[in-house]
């Protein structure tokens, strides 16, 4: 099995739909890269120091808030939890 | 003093927070019961009961997957003229189960609850039953957490449609049930978890509340009973003073045919199986309760065009099975 990562390597499986068959759709994959983008984003404003070393807290309140706000949906909303992403959709499944 | 502002900031902030999801669950559902194709298979039940005309059904079924496999809403419509629906879930926890009740009667006022009571045996216990109570309590007053992967169906437009009658589908497969005799006498009983006594209390009380009759109902499924769980659920109702059908062991009665009505090996019933509990159940219903025959009202005409439209499938259905 160990070999098999290097033998059997096929470029096409990169586009040809095989990663939809892992249990996440297209829009897992959207997220999943939006999360990562944010996540660069967020560190190379970090890094550079662009929001000086208070960083948010510096922000006029409301709009920090709603930063917050945002946040915390965008996590209730896009996280992957609950029916859909749950093992029990498998022993039930067909029901 | 600082102390003091800092509080009522935190405070503030989680208010609106608590405003917020309040806000965006509202809108999330309105949509879902508008369009119960956004809303996956196992909580459509919940959406779709609350579509119905507001005092219009006469009698909820709750339970796990044997009760959708078992009753047949149109079946109960077309032989008596019983408005029913059946808010089912698969593998529905006990939790579950109250909370549905309470979500079908924010718009109906049945007379009759029938509770299918293979949810008295499942659940987990101790601290992990205390985090599903929470959990699902969460999701039933802040339904975004419920609802949260409705953006897939905007995004990717995901959708979940299905064939569904008051709370019941065609099930057609037939795969025998071959283990013979399972309901052997015995004395022995088998616990209930505390966290399903609670639930099962809370679920009385509020049938007491809304005047709401409360019947136990055991469906023919091998796999899941035998005589010490029906020990257990008629000390239960006989303490509880609670009507209790086990149609376990009156499978001559109800004249289910292992051979023919099992979905899956005696694990659920299927469409041949469900109408022959539905037959019975119906004439059990008549002669005990005082449920309404609501034929030819003006009011319930969409359940005869519907009814109608069930009957010709099921009976189309029901040959391919015999065939089988």
């Amino acid at each position: 099995m160990f070999q098999s990562i290097f033998s059997d390597f096929e470029l096409q499986r990169l586009w040809d739909g095989t990663f939809l068959t892992f249990g996440m759709d297209k829009a897992d994959y959207i997220i999943v890269t939006v999360g990562c983008v944010v996540v660069a984003f967020v560190g190379m404003i970090k890094e550079r120091e662009l929001l000086g070393e208070a960083g948010l807290r510096k922000l006029y309140l409301p709009v920090r808030w709603a930063v917050y706000y945002g946040l915390i949906l965008a996590v209730v909303i896009f996280g992957a939890y609950g029916i859909g992403y749950q093992q029990v959709d498998l022993i039930y499944a067909g029901f | 003093m600082r102390d003091f502002k800092w509080i009522i900031k935190l405070f503030t902030f989680f208010v609106i927070l608590i405003a917020i999801f309040v806000g965006v669950s509202n809108k999330m559902e309105t949509v879902l019961i508008e369009n119960d194709n956004l809303v996956q298979s196992r909580n459509k039940s919940l959406f779709r009961i609350l579509r119905e005309p507001e005092e219009s059904i006469d009698m909820i079924v709750l339970g796990d997957s044997l009760c959708y496999a078992a009753i047949s809403p149109m079946v109960l419509w077309k032989n008596h003229g019983i408005a029913s629906y059946v808010c089912g879930q698969s593998g529905q926890k006990i939790q579950e189960t109250y909370h549905m009740l309470e979500t079908a009667l924010e718009t109906q006022s049945p007379k009759l609850v029938v509770l299918e009571t293979n949810v008295m045996f499942g659940g987990k216990s101790g601290l992990e039953s205390l985090m599903e109570s929470i959990k699902e309590w969460r999701n039933h007053y802040i339904p975004i957490f419920r609802c949260h992967d409705i953006w897939k169906s905007f995004f990717i437009e995901k959708q979940y449609p299905e064939e569904n009658y008051k709370g019941f589908a065609f099930r057609c497969t037939v795969q025998p049930y071959e283990k013979g005799e399972y309901m052997q006498e015995t004395e022995q009983r088998e616990d209930m978890t505390d966290t399903v006594i609670s639930y099962m209390e809370k679920i009385e009380e509020l049938c007491r509340e809304k005047n709401v009759k409360l019947l136990l109902l055991g469906t023919p499924s091998p796999i899941n009973y035998n005589y010490r769980r029906h020990n257990s659920v008629r000390t239960y109702a006989t303490e509880h003073s609670l009507n209790y059908l086990d149609l376990n062991l009156k499978l001559g009665e109800v004249g289910i045919d292992w051979k023919t009505d099992s979905l899956d090996k005696g694990d659920h019933l299927n469409l041949s199986g469900a109408h022959k509990v539905t037959n019975y159940l119906g004439e059990y219903l008549k002669s005990e309760y005082e449920l309404p025959d609501h034929h030819g009202e003006v009011s319930y005409t969409a359940w005869d065009k519907e009814v109608e439209e069930y009957s010709q499938k099921a009976t189309e259905n029901l040959k391919v099975m015999i065939k089988k």
